[in-house]
């Protein structure tokens, strides 16, 4: 097997496919769905862990919640909301392509949907703002 | 016809991503307004405003289907990237294997999380 850089260089070097200047639209949508999704993919399996501190009882519960509504754990929420934000709009333009709704416009839907998406963030921003200032 | 594709597994894994993905936006929207966002004076993760939205049978039926959705499209989605790696045939069974096994015990987890509340 050759070296580890030449490898890298073959899969991101200048003339690859994921060279990020040589990566269509439909591209970059999908490389943010599949790192998106591995993230959330395995955020549920943490979120299993702390919901099951309710076995604990009601003082646990309160201890832990206290740790995960301190402001880093918010901004960490905020982080993987962004992530499931980014992850809902791709996934919503493979649903749309599949139904047939803006084959023939994909940069359009790309477009729209990159608005939704930012307006959605700015939602959450300002969710996670009121719930660290209280 | 082992050679058509509508008549192998794998198209069954495809629906259902998609359907999945469907429920998650209502499932998930609704579960993280009410959780989160649906007032900001109340602490809504203090455990008594936890125990009355379990107790509310709209809220649980729909948390239960967004444990059962996620973890499905969670682990299906964790399937079509293992199988861009794992090719052969009998290693995909075998991961086949360890993602059911992952995700009836991870939905039988979820199921029980709320056990203190009934």
């Amino acid at each position: 097997m050759a070296g580890i850089g030449s490898k890298i260089k073959w899969l991101f070097g200048k003339n690859a496919d994921l060279y990020p200047a040589n990566m269509p639209a439909g591209m970059w949508f999908w490389a943010a769905r599949r790192i998106t999704g591995l993230i959330v993919a395995v955020y549920i399996f943490a979120h299993l862990y702390v919901l099951s501190t309710f076995w604990s009882g009601q003082n646990a519960w309160g201890g832990m919640m206290s740790i995960m509504t301190s402001d880093a754990f918010v901004l960490l929420d905020l982080l993987l909301l962004g992530a499931v934000i980014v992850h809902a709009v791709t996934g919503a333009a493979v649903l749309l392509f599949d139904t047939g709704v803006g084959v023939r416009k994909h940069k359009m839907v790309y477009w729209v949907l990159a608005v939704i998406g930012v307006l959605l963030f700015i939602g959450s921003i300002y969710g996670a703002y009121r719930i660290i200032t209280g | 016809m082992m050679n058509n594709p509508a008549k192998t597994k794998g198209s069954w894994g495809w629906l259902m991503q998609r359907v999945t993905a469907v429920l998650i936006i209502v499932f998930l929207g609704t579960h993280i307004y009410l959780t989160h966002f649906a007032s900001f004076d109340l602490d809504l993760l203090d455990w008594t405003l936890v125990e009355e939205r379990v107790r509310a049978l709209p809220i649980l039926i729909i948390d239960y289907g967004l444990l059962v959705t996620a973890i499905f499209h969670g682990l299906n989605g964790l399937r079509m990237i293992a199988f861009d790696f794992v090719t052969t045939n009998g290693r995909r069974k075998l991961a086949d294997v360890g993602f059911w096994v992952l995700g009836v015990g991870s939905v039988i987890w979820g199921l029980a999380i709320f056990a203190p509340f009934f």
